[in-house]
């Protein structure tokens, strides 16, 4: 055993440090011997119950003070055992033992954030090892690859052979492709090659009751409902990816990017859906909202000096980057348009080496340090209480400006102390993602007032996008914060066909609980 | 009281890492363990809290022994340019200073450099190299040679081929040898017998009267002239590495190449080396003056080169983590085709030839840059 008391106080903080078997004390009393079966399972190495190794599981890029908030509470919940399978064949007894003892199975790779802590505490399965590339097919241009592999890894191997995969997120050196596909990711590419669900072809998947389900990895098909869209956005509540087939692309002859400043919002979002209903795929699109385009943390790290001077002159307005690949005399063409469509809507043109600036430096505000800008200082100190969370959401073109408005508009109602602001950084030809950071602060250090305010700053712009017909999210997952929206999303009968899916696939509840909004342990 | 820490004094450092998962994959120790506690930032994070007292420093030794190689690969993918490396010497350098207890490997190594002068524990009488140097002027002499201890008892060959060296440039020099320049007590968090060792070795250079410190290994290069100077010893010599210093020669003309050398070879760039001293280009410029070696780049060169999985000590106190590093690195390089693999660092050297003997790709042999230049002039 570690230090690690069961009651943690420190910081004018108490946080109740519990697991699965903890609070289950005729199955605690089993651990060594579960943890024995494990072993059995994946060899001695990898199947570890070390409290320090498990605590490594809860951590989350936010401060330890907040990790409890979201529940109330502030409560750090350990996973019992971690585990790492590499084979779909070990996942399968992995299963059926947690069948067996219905402990919680929390399928785990990259940790970057999204929905992956083990919140009731069980086994963790960690995908990690399972990072085989299986097969590249030039010829029909697909990989086939294992989901422990972080996307980084598999699209380095694939420039390496003169392809891409084109899912580039945020969190690309951090996530792995299982994390992915179980949140319905989105990368910067998204506008022209689509998120996760448009790359997946088939997938191989072991279900809550140990088998294993392959779908066909063909470009279409018409034998009923295509099953893969089952588990893609499952939030591994319906079975662990172990596998997947993915198209993949030849590097393009030429890609440019290019900026603009719009005098305002209005014009940016008329412009980007004149370029979307133009058929000019463009393969990235990223327009930032006039807060955003005159925030610190921005001007610091996107734009050259002599755009951030220029910006901050320019009142109001909006800045857009916009990239185009293939081919070189189809980009060319399609950009020449593209300019055309933004100097129509009095843009000016920033030029390719602003656009090419953005895109070197498009991760740069995630990295903190000293002296940097971070994406709220310019609003309040890190030592007041806060809540921030983005609450990506999609709508048709006719209600993105009146959803981001209205949403804006109530929060400020209820919360002086807030910002609401960000970018549109995933188009479509009928619609687009709106990507709203929402800040509020200048709230009592009460865990149960911070949840509160989370709680009601989420409803305000997820219930505005449900509003106007959108959904409330768009590639970060649903996770267990957001379940709650579930049923407000799908209504009635369309919650109660995913709850009957769950019923059906995992009657023990073994899968991930808690997630989708589904029935906790 | 509250006690002091020196984690106290980089606290921001520590706040910065414990909030970004930007260098995860590409960690060297993380990339090939796969576990989270070895992933950067759940790792800071548990420094951290050890640090607020929120967990008892004994229980994150394990991790920080094993959980960083100190390659620095992920400063280069950091923006912010953030120490992970140093974040770890100095929790290291708290939880010895705490009087915690430490992985047993960790205090045979100890144990070693105090009893035998170098970390692996190789008896002097067996296996030094000393005997073996020719000893010109003992004083006023051009430059001395330190040779670092696993040149002194495992890769005596490269020290053997710069002295060929030496001898060719008609240098008069003497040689430290038999003794550790004290850099893995510092890694491993014995500062105060850091110190101990860097006054006896500086006090060894300045009677021997050189104006230049030529070692063939990357991290006495490193200890000589940076973490002295930190020390506030200061030399008062140049401190180069031999790949600096043959280059130096051949461009003042005191070393001529005579011979061809037919190979396809690849060169990997020591992360002490590279990273820590900034050297790239040296060891390229004479290995491309030398007629017939064709020299082909791995695909992460240079600032992004993977580590060999030596990484100051780390292979003596986890040897299968380090041989999972160096099997990675050695596949990296063995994508050139190249026949021979070329380094500059005795550890990279050591750590790549147990692999290369195992007939993976084409690479059949090891050599350093020394070794190379000694075989043409």
């Amino acid at each position: 055993m570690s230090s690690l008391r069961e009651c943690i106080q420190k910081d004018g903080m108490t946080l109740k440090v519990t697991s699965y078997l903890r609070e289950r004390p005729s199955l605690y009393a089993r651990r060594n011997h579960i943890l024995a079966e494990l072993i059995d399972i994946v060899g001695k190495d990898d199947a570890i119950d070390n409290e320090i190794e498990l605590l490594a599981y809860s951590v989350h890029s936010i401060p330890l003070r907040k990790t409890g908030v979201a529940r109330g509470e502030y409560l750090l919940v350990l996973g019992d055992y971690v585990v790492f399978p590499e084979t779909t064949e070990e996942i399968q007894k992995i299963v059926r033992l947690a069948n067996r003892y219905k402990i919680p199975i929390i399928p785990y790779a990259g940790g970057s954030g999204v929905g992956c802590r083990p919140v009731f505490g069980g086994i963790i399965v960690d995908m990690k090892k399972m990072n085989r590339i299986l097969e590249i097919d030039e010829i029909s241009q697909v990989v086939t690859v294992e989901t422990g592999i972080y996307i980084c890894e598999l699209e380095e191997e694939l420039n390496r052979r003169g392809y891409e995969m084109k899912h580039l997120p945020a969190s690309f050196f951090c996530a792995c492709l299982g994390g992915f596909i179980a949140n319905r990711s989105a990368g910067r590419l998204s506008t022209k090659y689509g998120k996760i669900e448009d790359m997946v072809l088939g997938l191989k998947v072991v279900l809550p009751n140990g088998e294993v389900l392959k779908t066909p990895a063909v470009p279409g098909h018409a034998v009923g409902p295509d099953l893969k869209h089952l588990f893609i956005g499952s939030g591994g509540t319906l079975g662990i990816v172990t596998e997947a087939t993915l198209k993949i692309y030849p590097i393009p002859e030429k890609r440019i990017f290019r900026s603009f400043l719009f005098p305002n919002l209005v014009e940016g979002l008329e412009a980007m859906r004149e370029i979307m209903q133009s058929d000019l795929q463009p393969c990235l699109a990223r327009l930032y909202d006039p807060i955003e385009t005159s925030s610190e943390y921005f001007r610091f790290s996107l734009v050259p000096k002599e755009v951030s001077d220029k910006i901050e002159r320019k009142k109001g307005c909006c800045y857009l980057v916009i990239g185009f690949d293939g081919p070189s005399r189809i980009v060319e063409l399609y950009e020449k348009i593209a300019i055309e469509i933004c100097l129509k809507h009095k843009a000016e043109d920033l030029g390719n080496e602003v656009g090419e600036y953005w895109w070197n430096h498009s991760l740069d505000d995630y990295y903190p340090g000293l002296n940097r800008p971070t994406r709220y200082s310019q609003f309040f100190s890190e030592d007041v209480p806060y809540v921030y969370d983005v609450f990506d959401y999609c709508v048709l073109h006719r209600y993105s400006l009146k959803t981001w408005e209205e949403a804006q508009k109530e929060l400020k109602k209820i919360y002086k102390n807030s910002v609401f602001y960000g970018h549109f950084s995933h188009w479509y030809r009928n619609g687009t993602m709106m990507y709203p950071m929402v800040f509020v602060w200048g709230l009592q250090d009460d865990p149960k007032e911070l949840a509160l305010a989370y709680e009601v700053a989420g409803s305000i712009v997820m219930r505005t996008a449900m509003k106007y017909g959108g959904a409330f999210q768009h590639h970060h997952g649903v996770g267990t914060l957001l379940g709650r929206f579930m049923a407000e999303q799908w209504g009635l009968s369309g919650y109660q066909t995913l709850l009957a899916i769950k019923k059906a696939l995992d009657p023990n509840n073994i899968m991930n609980p808690g997630v989708l909004g589904f029935e906790a342990m | 009281m509250k006690r002091k820490l020196e984690l106290d004094d980089i606290a921001t450092d520590l706040w910065y890492c414990s909030r970004c998962q930007m260098c995860q994959a590409i960690c060297t120790v993380h990339s090939v363990t796969r576990r989270q506690s070895h992933a950067p930032m759940p790792r800071v994070w548990l420094i951290d809290l050890a640090r607020r007292e929120i967990l008892d420093f004994n229980d994150v030794a394990g991790v920080l022994y094993s959980g960083c190689i100190l390659c620095r690969l992920c400063t280069e993918y950091c923006v912010s340019r953030q120490d992970i490396a140093k974040i770890t010497i100095t929790a290291r350098a708290d939880l010895v200073n705490l009087g915690k207890s430490l992985p047993k490997e960790v205090m045979e190594v100890i144990r070693n450099l105090e009893s035998t002068k170098n970390p692996m524990g190789f008896s002097s009488q067996k296996f030094s190299v000393r005997h073996t140097f020719s000893h010109r002027d003992k004083k006023n002499v051009d430059v001395v040679y330190f040779a670092g201890c696993v040149n002194d008892y495992v890769t005596q060959e490269i020290s053997n081929a710069l002295l060929k060296i030496f001898d060719a440039a008609e240098l008069s020099y003497s040689v430290i040898s038999n003794e550790c320049c004290g850099l893995p007590a510092y890694e491993l968090g014995f500062s105060e017998m850091f110190v101990k060792i860097a006054r006896n070795i500086a006090e060894k250079i300045r009677t021997s009267g050189a104006k230049t410190v030529v070692s063939s290994c990357p991290g006495c290069v490193e200890a000589l002239k940076l973490k002295y100077k930190e020390l506030g010893i200061v030399l008062d010599v140049r401190v180069m590495h031999h790949t600096e210093f043959i280059e130096h020669l051949l461009n003042e003309k005191m070393l001529k190449i005579r011979k061809p050398f037919n190979r396809i070879a690849t060169y990997h760039d020591p992360c002490h080396l590279g990273r820590y001293l900034g050297v790239y280009e040296a060891p390229r410029h004479v290995l491309t003056n030398i007629d017939g070696l064709k020299l082909k780049e791995p695909y992460k060169n240079r600032n992004k080169a993977l580590c060999c999985g030596g990484g100051s000590v780390f292979r003596l106190i986890n040897p299968e983590i380090a041989l999972q590093i160096a099997s990675k690195a050695f596949d990296e390089l063995a994508r050139t085709n190249a026949e021979l693999l070329i380094t500059a660092c005795p550890t990279c050297k050591h750590s790549f030839k147990q692999i290369a003997l195992k007939e993976k790709g084409l690479i059949r042999d090891v050599k350093d840059v020394a070794e190379i230049v000694s075989l043409v002039i």
